[in-house]
């Protein structure tokens, strides 16, 4: 379509706006035309891409949920690593839950910093 | 209302050139009248009238206008008398309203947005038109034309807001993968990292690893001034838009998204930080023989 209006376009430069006149806004018209149908053409793709884009992103997230969930329902004991308590103060409860281990560093807290982690290192790729 | 045709012999409009005599400058006005008028002309043939082409259409309208004026390069008034002809005038100024609220949330078109004014005047315009004119009980009604100049008030401040971060923008776009990764935010990771790495060697075992994480925070806050200034990218969202348009005060606004963006950036170092730590930890547990 694009080409279409570009040799359209070539046409209309080669006609004489004084002499054929009539001709000319025909031309015209039907460039106008066409180039309005383009436009909705390219939004229409455009909205569609979009929409496709944002259902990948929503579904890419809920597997992240989920796996997150399991992970965490799985291994909520269970420290990642063990510190010695004094180490971690004052915060060692926050970074053991929900273990409560004390010195341990719990899925949850893991999870949270190795997230950042990741995202910080694929930021310049993105 | 002038149409242009009887008033190109009296003096040379911007557009024609002016070698012509007056009958040949009367000629070439008509002609391109004409030719300003085709589209106006194929739309009523084919039953598009101006009130149910839509709103959505008015943006198009408007910038098929602006093209059509582009390549002319002349002849502005008869543009303007198409939107009188065929535009109403409270359907106008509806339009405009609904291309105001439409544009917060388009992004970045400063062109548009600086329209917006000229949109307004030209409403106006066209309502004391209407006034003068044959149709006087068209005009828009009081008290909607009142709220619609306080809205519009609002958006001119999101809008000034707007414009100064876009005009903010150019400076941090030359390095496109750099613009949040600034130096100074490099360096402060790196720092981070090296600082988990120096307090897992010789620190931890006397201190707790958080206290010479915020030595270095503090350390930082007095470094940050000797950095480049590099204003980070605030984000413009329809968050940001939908606030000021509520009447908070865009100084606010923005403050309150500095400080936000600095709690991040402690956060995202606080992150590095420990997971270097962790990392080191498990390395030397592995390769090592310390026992913590």
């Amino acid at each position: 379509m694009r080409a279409e209006i570009q040799n359209m376009k070539q046409e209309l430069s080669t006609i004489s706006m004084m002499d054929e006149f009539a001709r000319y806004a025909r031309l015209e018209r039907k460039i106008n035309k066409m180039t309005d149908k383009l436009k909705t053409h390219v939004k229409a793709r455009t909205a569609q891409l979009a929409k496709i884009k944002w259902v990948i992103n929503i579904v890419f997230y809920i597997l992240q949920a989920a796996l997150m969930i399991s992970l965490i329902w799985k291994y909520y004991s269970e420290p990642v690593t063990v510190l010695p308590s004094k180490w971690l103060a004052p915060l060692e409860r926050l970074v053991a839950f929900p273990t409560g281990v004390a010195g341990g560093v719990g899925i949850t807290c893991w999870l949270v910093v190795c997230n950042k982690v990741v995202a910080i290192m694929l930021h310049p790729f993105s | 209302m002038e149409d242009g045709g009887g008033a190109g012999a009296a003096s040379a409009p911007p557009g024609v050139p002016a070698g012509l005599s007056a009958s040949q400058r009367r000629a070439e006005l008509r002609r391109r009248k004409l030719l300003m008028n085709s589209e106006e002309r194929i739309n009523r043939i084919m039953g598009f009238h101006r009130p149910a082409a839509g709103k959505d259409d008015e943006s198009h309208t408007e910038s098929r206008l602006q093209h059509e004026q582009d390549k002319s390069n002349s002849l502005p008034i008869p543009s303007v008398t198409k939107r009188i002809v065929l535009g109403d005038s409270v359907c106008n100024l509806a339009g405009t309203a609904d291309h105001a609220g439409s544009m917060v949330d388009l992004k970045g078109d400063k062109d548009l947005f600086s329209k917006t004014p000229e949109l307004v005047n030209e409403g106006a315009s066209e309502l004391r038109h209407r006034n003068r004119g044959e149709l006087p009980s068209e005009a828009a009604p009081r008290p909607p034309r009142h709220g619609l100049d306080q809205y519009l008030s609002r958006f001119d401040e999101a809008l000034k807001l707007r414009n100064q971060l876009m005009n903010e923008k150019p400076s941090q776009e030359n390095g496109n993968a750099v613009e949040e990764f600034d130096s100074f935010r490099i360096f402060r990771l790196v720092g981070c990292a090296l600082l988990a790495i120096a307090v897992r060697a010789f620190v931890c075992k006397y201190l707790s690893i958080f206290a010479p994480f915020l030595t270095l925070q503090l350390a930082y806050m007095g470094l940050s001034k000797y950095f480049p200034k590099c204003e980070k990218k605030v984000k413009t969202t329809v968050l940001t838009a939908a606030l000021l348009l509520s009447g908070i005060p865009a100084e606010v606004i923005s403050r309150s998204m500095d400080t936000y963006s600095k709690m991040g950036d402690v956060f995202t170092d606080l992150c590095v930080y420990f997971f270097t730590f962790i990392f080191c930890h498990e390395l030397i547990l592995v390769f090592g023989s310390e026992v913590p």
